[in-house]
């Protein structure tokens, strides 16, 4: 009887190691930064509530953020973010989608960090636009555990405004950075 | 008309240092603040999944109270608080915490039929609520 057991705890396990490739999360961290020289103070704002898929088969990814989910140290300058630069009521979201294009380069059975070259379209504020990154992706037991990547957008692109009056102190180009830490997507 | 002079000073003054102090001030806690709208976890997400549109319309943005069952419980690397309330068949309530007032809502468990209000940010996977405090039980 026990050994029965065990039999079917192996391959049970050896089932779960098999079958998964796909890395999901809840809860991705993506900043935005805006500073420029001559800002008076740090145009930075955090979001740690982005989801975020990776399918390791076939190296495509998407992620998803919640405009009004950034988190700002001034409470002006995220109102100022929201209300008058991304419109977050308008546009609430966020969404890239796209390709890890080397994907055949990260093998999932070998523990490391891969740089990864992704590539997709982001919309946000309503306009979509190509966007191209390099990233690094960390294997850990079978698994894709974490994801990061650092890419600038220029805000015209995205038809967000910069009013004249303080265009030296908003850069307008934005560093967007992507931290993902990944979790086996359940198939429950 | 020295005294005018005195008086604008005085106003102008006032104004700046208005302006400094808003400029300056911190993102603030939602902890004093009364919800617009109370509902059950489950109301909620399913308003969501039926119409995003408008749940956003009347929610976004806003603080809001909802009550319901803790699905998940996790603390992220910066130390703050994030509580998971059940929903659908999928989709929950993600609520993160406001750190400086999470203390008393680590003593959750799954399980658990809790009140929490937040900030209303829309619907991912979760509908995500941010900077939540636990809500009195008087409001």
């Amino acid at each position: 009887m026990k050994k029965v057991l065990i039999l079917i705890a192996l391959i049970i396990s050896a089932a779960n190691t098999q079958a998964q490739t796909k890395f999901f999360t809840k809860a991705g961290k993506i900043t935005f930064d805006a500073t420029t020289p001559s800002s008076p103070d740090k145009i930075f704002g955090s979001n740690d509530k982005a989801t975020s898929v990776i399918d390791a088969s076939s190296g495509a990814m998407e992620f998803a953020l919640l405009m009004k989910a950034f988190s700002f140290d001034k409470a002006l300058m995220q109102e100022h973010f929201n209300e008058n630069y991304v419109e977050s009521d308008k546009y609430p979201k966020a969404v890239f989608k796209g390709n890890i294009t080397n994907m055949k380069d990260v093998d999932l059975k070998k523990d490391g960090t891969y740089t990864v070259k992704v590539k997709g379209n982001l919309t946000m504020h309503g306009v979509t636009k190509e966007v191209n990154a390099d990233g690094k992706l960390t294997v850990k037991g079978g698994a894709i555990v974490n994801g990061v990547s650092k890419f600038n957008v220029l805000l015209s692109d995205f038809n967000v405004a910069i009013p004249s009056l303080v265009k030296d102190k908003v850069a307008s180009e934005a560093k967007i950075t992507v931290d993902i830490n990944y979790d086996p997507l359940k198939a429950s | 008309m020295k005294r005018i002079i005195l008086t604008a000073s005085i106003f102008l003054t006032a104004a700046v240092a208005f302006g400094y102090y808003l400029f300056n001030k911190p993102h603030g806690s939602i902890i004093d603040e009364t919800p617009i709208f109370s509902s059950k976890a489950v109301g909620l997400v399913d308003e969501y999944e039926a119409d995003e549109n408008s749940a956003n319309t009347k929610y976004l943005g806003k603080v809001i109270e909802v009550e319901g069952t803790v699905s998940d419980k996790s603390m992220d690397e910066k130390g703050v608080l994030n509580i998971t309330l059940k929903g659908g068949d999928l989709a929950g309530i993600g609520c993160q915490f406001d750190k400086n007032f999470q203390t008393d809502a680590m003593g959750f468990k799954n399980g658990d039929q809790v009140k929490i209000k937040g900030i209303c940010t829309g619907i991912l996977m979760d509908v995500v609520l941010v900077d939540c405090v636990i809500s009195d039980n008087s409001n």
